[in-house]
Parts: structure tokens; sequence; C-alpha cells
């Protein structure tokens, strides 16, 4: 897990606002959206998130795509912790399985690979 | 080798159900034919030979070939894509789905091509696909070929930077169902198309490769170079994350199959925690972000200043369309040009009207029939903002917005509250 916001603040810091977030929000989940190294897809402005916990990984494939404007042919895909969020589950449900220690759910995002060089 | 016997059998059920499609089509050109001399499997198998030949002919080395490279190209470039450029798996499926859906050969119109959307395949999309060209196929004798095959093309990624060791198996998995028809992958930066697999190593067909030009419009064009006579092998581990899986459905029944026995090879084991992708039920626009908007009260225009409000640093992020007329509407004021509230085109054209406040909207009928709507309830002094005669023009609208079956229309919507709290 290489993730650019891990590196740049230290542990107590994020899991201090993880704990606040969580409390003063429960039904919201705070997430961090990252591009994947060696991606070719635009960079997002901003990377932390709340999202409604009943948000499904779909719902928040479409907010994404608005924010690096992206059409939804252009391929879009997530990752937590290497693998692919099904589209239909809450995010409630990748976050209880896959938030890290910190209170945070790490996404990553990626396009294609385009073939030839 | 098992598998590469079942991926090219699929491949060959591929050819014989188009074949079967052209002959339901064209009996006619098709009758002289089985007076060749020489009995029935003689007749057969010239037969066999013209639909081969056809087949080859749509991937011609012309512009006019329905699936030539100049084609693809060309479409490539609705798609943002410029000459020279480099594709990937994902677009390539999409730019074959057009190709597809613009080819005007009978023999082509009983497929169809459906894509997933974010590694989903929404059920009733490929159902509706399914019959969607089923008219135009209908022989004249009422022939049973009353469903449009459809090619069902996955685009995937395995994994982030590199591929996830975990989908190995779910890999084999799928290059063993019977109507797999291989995967458009490769790896890095070089593309193959696999087809099956042996132990730890992929089999593929490897495109790079020159072979000269051959005029497919002469009626004994040589057909070796159209096929591999030699597939090689590559160890798994090699593969690019980005791949589009593709399954062949005949018909309805066989999609049922398809998803049957896919979600078999779905099912996540301990160690792979999520599939590579899903399968739901209804339409893919059943689940988009317009669904929960019911609940709102309707001049929700003020909301969209708070869209992407932040609680500290960070963004909330909203279910809800507003999200994306804010995004729109910020767009469109970077711009600096006077935007539509309504279809947020941009596009004003010259009688826009500003009837409710500073609001603008273009006379388009639905923009403006939405713009009444709003000003409606801010003008309760019996002030209203519709012109006069336009009662029975509303009416016929909504009957139109309904039959159009037009998505995200929310006048349709607004009508409708109008019409039942009269």
């Amino acid at each position: 897990m290489s993730s650019q916001y891990q590196h740049s603040i230290p542990f107590e810091v994020r899991r201090r606002e993880g704990e606040t977030v969580r409390a003063k929000y429960p039904n919201k989940i705070p997430i961090i959206v990252e591009r994947a190294a060696r991606s070719q897809v635009p960079e997002l402005e901003q990377n932390k998130y709340l999202v409604p916990s009943d948000l499904t990984v779909g719902q928040l494939f479409f907010l994404i795509r608005l924010r690096v404007s992206m059409r939804p042919e252009e391929a879009l895909f997530f990752f937590v912790k290497n693998s692919i969020p099904p589209s239909s589950s809450p995010l409630a449900a990748v976050y209880e399985e896959h938030h890290e220690e910190d209170l945070f759910l790490y996404i990553t995002y990626s396009n294609e690979s385009v073939y030839g060089a | 080798m098992d598998t590469e016997t079942r991926t090219s059998s699929a491949a060959r059920r591929l050819v014989a159900s188009l074949e079967s499609s052209f002959q339901g089509e064209r009996p006619r050109a098709s009758q002289p034919l089985y007076q060749c001399p020489g009995g029935a499997e003689e007749a057969d198998a010239h037969l066999k030979e013209v639909y081969h030949r056809t087949i080859v002919t749509w991937f011609g080395d012309t512009p006019s070939a329905q699936l030539g490279v100049h084609r693809l190209v060309h479409l490539g470039m609705t798609s943002g894509k410029r000459v020279g450029d480099w594709y990937g798996p994902a677009v390539v499926a999409h730019i074959l789905r057009k190709a597809v859906e613009e080819a005007t050969d009978p023999g082509l119109r009983g497929v169809n091509v459906y894509v997933a959307q974010d590694c989903t395949v929404y059920s009733a999309d490929v159902v509706e696909k399914h019959s969607a060209r089923a008219d135009a196929l209908r022989g004249p004798e009422g022939s049973p070929a009353d469903s449009t095959a459809v090619i069902i093309l996955i685009p995937i990624r395995l994994g982030g930077e590199k591929i996830n060791p975990d989908y190995f198996n779910f890999v084999k998995g799928i290059l063993s169902l019977e109507y797999c028809i291989g995967i458009i992958g490769g790896k890095p930066k070089q593309a193959y198309y696999f087809v099956g697999f042996q132990d730890d190593s992929l089999i593929y067909m490897d495109p790079h490769y020159c072979q000269s030009f051959v005029d497919v419009s002469k009626s004994d064009f040589p057909l070796q170079s159209y096929h591999c006579p030699s597939p090689k092998k590559m160890p798994f581990i090699k593969m690019d994350p980005s791949c589009t899986i593709g399954f062949y459905s005949r018909s309805v029944q066989d999609y049922e199959r398809i998803s049957n026995e896919l979600s078999k090879v779905l099912q996540p084991s301990p160690k792979e925690k999520y599939p590579a992708f899903t399968f739901m039920k209804g339409h893919g626009r059943d689940y988009e972000l317009s669904a929960p908007v019911e609940k709102r009260e309707w001049p929700f225009i003020q909301s969209t200043q708070k869209a992407g409000a932040s609680a500290g640093d960070f963004v909330l992020l909203k279910r809800r369309t507003e999200e994306r007329k804010g995004v729109l509407a910020k767009k469109n004021a970077a711009r600096c040009r006077p935007f539509c509230e309504c279809c947020m085109k941009g596009h004003l054209c010259s009688r826009a009207s500003g009837l409710c406040g500073d609001l603008v909207f273009c006379l388009n009928l639905r923009c403006w029939l939405y713009e009444y709507l709003i000003n409606e309830p801010c003008s309760p002094g019996g002030k209203s903002c519709i012109p006069a005669g336009a009662a029975a023009q509303h009416r016929a609208t909504t009957l139109r917005f309904n039959t159009a079956a037009n998505r995200g229309i929310d006048c349709c919507r607004f009508l409708k509250n109008l019409i039942c709290a009269a």
C-alpha cells in the first residue's frame, strides 16, 4: 500500500482525524481517493472525501468521473487493496472490511493501459 | 490444450451463428449455391467457404470494410483518439460496439455488442440488446431467428499497477467457459489476443506481424494470412492488468446460462476478496444517481451552490444530480458564458428568458417548461409566468416526455407533481 496521503501525514494525526470525523458524522465515511502510480488519469484536486455510507461503489464511480472529467465511456477502475470493489456494494460494507487503522478507507483509481510504445 | 479447443469451439459457434443469421437474411443469394454439382456435402462445404470469405471481407484493409482498421480508427476519433494514438482494451470495446452498430451489412445485423459499464454487466441491458435488431433479422418465412446474438465485452483491470496474482484462477475459469471468446489484452505496451491457457501460461495470438495487403474485393483472395498458424505462450505474471473479456451469447437462454456459469467463477474465494466484475439485475440507468432525487423539494436550484461543500478539509460527496449540475454550472461559469439552468448546456439561444430572478433559461421547450415550473411557486400573487394558451401545449409535452422514455428529464416529474397538486 503506497498511499501518498499516508506517507505525508503521520499516523497519529490521521487516526485522530479519523476518530473525530467518525464521531461527528456517524453516517458518513471518510475516504481517501488517490490516483494509482503511473496511471494516465487526471489527478483529483482533493483526495479527502466524506461520503454517505449508503452510497454504492457504482455511484462513487459516477461522482469521481465528474471530478476528473471523464466520460462514462472512458474506463475508470477503483481498487481497494489492489482488488476491484463490486459496484453494487455500499461503501459502508467496503469500509467495514477494508478501512485502515487510521479509520480511513483508501481507494486508488486508474484508467486502462494502452497497448503500444 | 482442452481449454484451447473449447475456446476455439466457442469461436466456431460464433462463426456458425453468424452464418446462420446470414442465411436467414439472404435466402435468395444462397440458393444457387445449393445447386452445385457433387451432392449436398460439397455444396455445404462450398457454402461454408462463401460465409468464411464474407466474414473475412468485413475485416478488409479498405475504408469501406465494415470492421476494417480504417473504420475502427475513424470511430476511434469519436472517442477522442487521434490517428497514431495507442488504444486500450476498453476504448477498443466501445469502438467495436460502434462499428457493429453502424454496420450495414445484412450479415452483421444479426449481431449486437454490449459493453459493460464500470465492471458491471446489467442483465436487462443485455436482454434488450438481444431483441434490439430482431425486426431486421426476421426472415421472409418468419424463421425462428428472432433473437439477435450479443457479444458481451467486459473491460476490467486485474490489479492497479501490476496484475494481482489473486486473479489468475479467475482468468483460468473465464477461459475455460464454453461461451468465452477470449480476452483482448497483452503484456505491458504490447497487445495480444488471449484464447486459452495451459498450466501457468496463457495461449495467445500475436498481431505484431507484417503481412502483405490482400484485396478482399477479388472473388478468390488468399485466406491464409487471416489465420494464425502458430499460437504462442507466455506466463500469467507478465500479463498487463488491463483487458477486455469477451462472451458470445446467441440468445437470451444462452445469456442466462452464461450468467449462471459465470456467477460460479466469480464467487469470491476467501483469498480473492472481490470478483473482477459483477452481474446486476435491471438496467444500468436504474442505478444512476438521478434515482433518489424524488425526495427533494423541487426548486432545488438554490442548493447547487452547496454541492461539494466541505467539512474541515473534507469534500462532502452527495448522491444527487445537483452535484452534476453544480460541476457543470461551475464549468460553464468559468467559461463566462451564460448557461441555461435546466439543460446546463451553456448555449443559450438569443431569446433567452430570465423570468425567474437571476436564473436564465433557453427557450428550448423543455427548459422553458422547467422554468415555468420553478417560477410558478415564486409568483403566488396570481402573476402567472405562463403565456396564454400554453396549457394545451403542456399536456402535449407531458405526453411526449412520457413516451420518449427520455431519462433524467426533470420536467416530466415536475409536471407530474404539478398535475397531482392541482
